[in-house]
C-alpha cells in the first residue's frame, strides 16, 4: 500500500528507475548547465574583450572628420557613454512620454519646454566637439541624506556616473571616492576663481579632488523683516533689520525682542550649537596639544567654552528667545521660520533670492517675499569677526573613469559651470523671463555665481532692480570676503568629519536640555570623546607646519580685522596656540 | 536489485532536494550569511569604499573598547532593553491571560486591534510631533489641565522612556498569547477548578507554564529586537540630548554611513553579536521552555 502510495506521487521515477538513463541525463543536465552559466558568465567577457579592442584600435577622429561620416558609422564611432547625473544637466530633461503628441520631442516644442530642448541642444553640442563620446543623462540621487550609501553602491556596479557632488569631505576624498583631477584643475583658467574654502576640503596631500560649483554662498540670517519694522528695529540705512555691523549681544538683545510667546514666536530658531558665538569670538574648537603627544587636543582649557555655553544656556532658558532642541534639523529650523514661529534663522545664502524668485508670494498675497524676508551677514564678536567663509557645493569625478573619459567629464563640468550649458541656460531663462514678464531664476544664478560668464546677456532689468539692497549688500561682502586659512594648507590634519560635528552637537544638545545641567562635566565628556575618536593622531613635523598655520592666521586678521589682532589675538597665541 | 533501486531512489531525492533548495540557499548565502562573513574580514582591515583595503589585526577592536561612546552605547541599549522588555514584554502576558477571561466579542475586538496594521515609520514620526516641547498634543493637554510642559525628548531624564513608550501601543505581542492561550485544554482549567485552585493559582500553575515556550521564544525575539534598536532613536532624537539615547546600533550606522568608518563600525556590530549571543545562551540554559518541567 506503502508502495503504491509512493508510485501515485512519483510515478517517473518508478518508471525511470529500471534503467540507468535518468541518471544520465541528470548528469548531462547538470553538466549542461554549468557550460550554460560558464558559458554565460564568459561570452560578456569576450564580448567587452572585442569591444575594448575596437575601442583601441579606432583612430581619433577631428570633429570635421566625424561630420563627415554616414550616420551608421557615426553611431559605430561614438563608443563612449559619458553618464551625466541629471542635475548637472543644467537644464530640464525631455519629458518621460510624448502624451498626446507624435514624439517627446514634439511634445517639448509645442508646450513651450525651452529647457528641455535646450538640453538636447547643449548636449549634441558637447558631442560634436568629442565625437567619441555620448551623453546620457541619467537618474542619480545626489542630494539625499543617504548619499554615500548611494555612491558607494554606484561606483562598486560600475555604474556611477562621471561626476557627482562631493560632501562630506575630506573623508570621502579620503575614502577614494574622487578621481584625482590635479592636472585638470593646472589647465583651467577660471580654477582660481573657485572659493577657497569650499575646495579646500577636496585638496588631500598637495592634489586635487573636486571643483566648486557655481553656487557662491555663505552662512547668514534671514529675518522677518515686517516683525522688525514692529519692533521699530531699523539697520543704518534705515531698513527694518538689524544693522551691518550688529554685534553677538546686539543679536542677543534683538533675538530677545521678537520673541513674543503669547504668538509662539521666537526670535531664534537653530540646531543646539554656539549660535556663532566661535567663529565671531575667534574660539577654536581644538588647540596645539602642548604636550606634545598629539597635534591637536580639545580646547577645553579655555574658559570662554564655558561663557559660550552659559550664554547660549541663557537664551533659550533665561530669555526664552531661541527655539532648539534634540532633533532639530536644518529642514524643521527652516519650516519654523515659512511657518511664521521665528523671526530669525541661520541659513545658506543662496536659498534667500532663490525663494524670493520660485515663491514671491509665500507669506501672503499682501507679503512681497523680498519686503517681507531680509539677509544679512552674521553677528560679529571680539574686533569684528564674524563667521563668513564664502563657500559652494563642489564636485568630484568618478575614479574609476579612463584619462579620456575624465578629461571629458571635467569639460561638461566646466561647460556646465560657466560654459555653454550655463550660457544656453542663461539664455532660454532670460527669454523665458521676456516672454512671461517675470522675475526668473536667471537673476539668482547670476547673483550667486563666482564665475566669469560671458556676460554678453541683455539683462530686461540690472539686478539691482531685482533684489532688495539687503541681499545685494549681503553678496558683495560675501564676494569680496578674503580666505581664511586653513590648517590643511600647511600640511596638518584638520580635525573634521561627522564624528568631530556629532561630538560637538552633542554638547551643545546636552547643555540646551537641562538648565541646571553641569557644564563643566559634559565640557570633559565631550573633551574625552573628541580626544580619543577625532584627535589621537600626530603629525610629522607637526611643530613647524603648527607655527607657519598661526603665523599665516596672525597676518589674515592683523590685514582683516586689526582690532581683533592688536587686543584678542597675542593672549589666544600666547595661551594656547604657541608651541613652537 | 531491490538495494539499488532504493539507492536510486535516495540519490534523486538528494539532488532533487539541492535542486529546489539551492534557489533559496543562493539567495540567503550571497545576502544572508555572505555579508555576515565579509564583516568578520572587514573588521580586521582598514577599508575602504573604493580603495583597497589593509590589514590591521585587532586595531579595529582597539578602537571600539577605546571609545567613550561604547560603553555609553551599551548601557543606553540596556537601559533601553530593559524598559522595553518591561513595557512591551511583561504587560502584553498579562493583558492577554486576563482578557481570555472576558467575553468572545471583547477577545475578538482585541484581536482585531491588536492585529490592525500600524505604519511603523509613520507612527514614530507621529509620536515624535506628539513628544514636541514647543507645540505638542501631550503638552498641549497637560497646560489644558493645568500641568506645567514637560520636556519629554528634550530631557535627558525623559528622553530614553519617551522612546519606549510607542512601543507599547504599536508593537505589543498580545496577539501570539491570545492564540498561545486559547490552545490550552479546558480539560486543564476544569481539574485544577476541582483541586480547588483560585484563579492566581491557575495563572501560576495552568496558565503560565503551557505559554512557557511562546513567553521563551518571544523573550528571545524581544532581547534581540531590543539590544538592535535603531529606528526610534534615529527618527526621534538622532541619539540625544547629547548622548543619552545613543544606541549600540545607532552608533555602528553613525560610524558606518556618517564617519565612513565601516571598519570600526563592524567591529562594534560584532561585539554587539557577541553580546547577544552571550544572552541568548544564558536565556537557553536557565529559562525552561517545556511546559511539563
Amino acid at each position: 500500500m506503502a508502495a503504491e502510495s509512493h508510485s501515485r506521487y512519483r510515478p517517473e521515477v518508478s518508471k525511470t528507475v529500471t534503467s540507468n538513463k535518468p541518471i544520465c541525463r541528470w548528469r548531462a543536465a547538470l553538466v549542461g548547465l554549468q557550460i550554460l552559466l560558464v558559458g554565460s558568465a564568459l561570452l560578456p567577457m569576450a564580448g567587452c574583450g572585442g569591444s575594448s579592442q575596437g575601442d583601441g584600435a579606432a583612430e581619433n577622429l577631428t570633429p570635421t572628420q566625424f561630420e563627415a561620416l554616414p550616420d551608421h558609422r557615426k553611431e559605430e564611432y561614438r563608443q563612449i557613454e559619458l553618464r551625466i547625473p541629471e542635475g548637472l544637466a543644467g537644464v530640464q530633461l525631455l519629458p518621460v512620454n510624448r502624451g498626446r503628441f507624435d514624439s517627446v520631442v514634439d511634445r517639448a516644442v509645442h508646450t513651450g519646454m525651452l529647457e528641455a530642448l535646450m538640453a538636447q541642444y547643449t548636449r549634441a553640442l558637447f558631442e560634436s566637439r568629442y565625437p567619441r563620446f555620448k551623453v546620457e543623462f541619467v537618474p542619480f540621487e545626489m542630494w539625499g541624506e543617504d548619499f554615500k550609501a548611494v555612491l558607494a553602491a554606484s561606483l562598486a556596479s560600475g555604474k556611477a556616473p562621471a561626476a557627482y557632488v562631493a560632501r562630506d569631505l575630506p573623508g570621502t576624498a579620503e575614502q577614494g571616492l574622487f578621481a584625482d583631477i590635479t592636472d585638470l584643475i593646472k589647465g583651467w583658467d577660471q580654477a582660481d576663481l573657485q572659493p577657497a574654502t569650499a575646495v579646500a576640503w577636496g585638496y588631500i596631500d598637495g592634489r586635487h579632488y573636486v571643483i566648486a560649483g557655481p553656487d557662491l554662498g555663505s552662512m547668514v540670517i534671514m529675518y522677518r523683516k515686517d516683525w522688525f519694522r514692529e519692533a521699530g528695529i531699523f539697520n543704518e540705512y534705515g531698513e527694518p533689520g538689524p544693522p551691518t555691523n550688529w554685534t553677538w549681544e546686539d543679536f542677543k538683545r534683538i533675538s530677545k525682542q521678537l520673541t513674543r510667546p503669547e504668538d509662539s514666536v521666537w526670535g531664534y530658531a537653530d540646531e543646539p550649537g554656539d549660535l556663532g558665538w566661535s567663529v565671531a569670538n575667534g574660539f577654536m574648537y581644538f588647540v596645539p596639544d602642548k604636550a606634545g603627544e598629539h597635534t591637536w587636543r580639545f580646547n577645553d582649557k579655555d574658559p570662554r567654552l564655558l561663557i559660550m555655553l552659559t550664554k547660549v544656556r541663557d537664551m533659550k532658558f533665561r530669555d526664552k528667545s531661541v527655539l532648539t532642541g534634540t532633533g532639530m534639523s536644518w529642514g524643521q529650523w527652516h519650516q519654523e521660520f515659512e511657518g511664521g514661529r521665528a523671526a530669525m534663522i541661520r541659513t545658506f545664502s543662496p536659498y534667500v533670492p532663490t525663494q524670493m524668485l520660485n515663491s514671491p508670494y509665500q507669506f501672503g498675497q499682501d507679503k512681497l517675499y523680498s519686503e517681507t524676508v531680509g539677509m544679512v551677514l552674521p553677528p560679529t564678536g571680539s574686533g569684528g569677526l564674524r563667521d563668513l567663509m564664502p563657500d559652494a557645493n563642489v564636485f568630484g569625478f568618478n575614479p574609476r573613469l579612463k584619462p579620456e573619459e575624465l578629461l571629458a567629464a571635467f569639460e561638461w563640468m566646466k561647460s556646465y559651470l560657466y560654459g555653454e550649458t550655463y550660457l544656453y541656460r542663461m539664455r532660454v531663462s532670460l527669454d523665458r523671463a521676456r516672454i512671461y514678464g517675470k522675475g526668473d531664476i536667471i537673476y539668482r544664478d547670476l547673483l550667486i555665481s563666482p564665475y566669469r560668464a560671458e556676460q554678453e546677456l541683455d539683462l530686461p532689468k540690472p539686478l539691482e532692480e531685482v533684489f532688495p539692497p539687503d541681499y545685494i549688500r549681503t553678496y558683495d561682502a560675501i564676494k569680496g570676503a578674503p580666505a581664511l586659512p586653513m590648517a590643511r594648507g600647511f600640511g596638518l590634519t584638520e580635525p573634521a568629519g561627522q564624528e568631530y560635528l556629532e561630538s560637538i552637537t552633542a554638547m551643545f544638545s546636552e547643555a540646551l536640555a537641562d538648565e541646571n545641567a553641569d557644564l563643566e562635566d559634559i565640557v570633559a565628556r565631550t573633551a574625552a570623546r573628541i580626544n580619543q575618536n577625532v584627535l589621537d593622531f600626530k603629525d610629522e613635523n607637526d611643530r613647524e607646519k603648527l607655527k607657519n598655520f598661526y603665523t599665516a592666521l596672525g597676518d589674515y586678521y592683523r590685514d582683516n580685522f586689526p582690532t581683533f589682532y592688536n587686543t584678542v589675538w597675542p593672549r589666544l597665541l600666547e595661551d594656547y596656540y604657541k608651541v613652537w | 536489485m531491490a538495494a539499488t533501486v532504493a539507492h536510486r531512489r535516495l540519490r534523486y531525492a538528494q539532488v532533487a532536494g539541492w535542486i529546489f533548495a539551492s534557489p533559496a540557499l543562493l539567495v540567503q548565502t550571497i545576502f544572508g550569511w555572505l555579508p555576515v562573513a565579509i564583516a568578520f574580514v572587514v573588521a580586521f582591515q582598514r577599508y575602504y569604499l573604493a580603495k583597497p583595503a589593509e590589514w590591521v589585526g585587532f586595531a579595529n577592536f582597539a578602537e571600539v573598547f577605546a571609545d567613550p561612546l561604547t560603553p555609553i552605547s551599551f548601557i543606553n541599549t540596556g537601559i533601553y532593553a530593559a524598559l522595553s522588555l518591561g513595557l512591551t514584554f511583561i504587560i502584553p502576558i498579562i493583558v492577554a491571560i486576563f482578557l481570555l477571561e472576558m467575553r468572545p466579542g471583547i477577545i475578538r475586538v482585541m484581536m482585531i486591534l491588536w492585529f490592525i496594521p500600524v505604519a511603523q515609520m509613520a507612527g514614530i514620526v507621529l509620536w515624535k510631533w506628539l513628544y514636541n516641547t514647543n507645540y505638542g498634543a501631550l503638552n498641549a493637554i497637560l497646560n489644558e489641565v493645568g500641568i506645567p510642559s514637560l520636556q519629554w525628548l528634550d530631557s535627558p531624564q525623559t528622553a530614553m522612556l519617551c522612546l519606549v513608550l510607542p512601543g507599547v501601543i504599536m508593537f505589543g505581542p498580545g496577539l501570539v498569547y491570545i492564540a498561545s492561550l486559547q490552545s490550552i485544554p479546558d480539560e486543564l482549567y476544569e481539574a485544577a477548578h476541582i483541586e480547588g485552585a483560585g484563579i492566581w493559582q491557575k495563572i501560576w500553575y495552568v496558565t503560565l507554564p503551557r505559554i512557557r515556550p511562546i513567553i521563551a521564544m518571544m523573550l528571545i525575539f524581544g532581547v534581540i529586537g531590543a539590544l538592535q534598536i535603531f529606528e526610534l532613536p534615529f527618527i526621534m532624537t538622532r541619539g540625544g540630548p547629547g548622548t543619552v539615547t545613543t544606541t549600540v546600533v545607532m552608533r555602528v550606522y553613525t560610524l558606518a554611513f556618517n564617519s565612513f568608518r565601516m571598519d570600526k563600525a563592524t567591529a562594534l556590530s560584532i561585539v554587539l553579536f557577541f553580546a547577544i549571543m552571550i544572552l541568548i545562551i544564558i536565556q537557553r540554559r536557565y529559562f525552561k521552555e517545556d511546559p511539563d518541567q
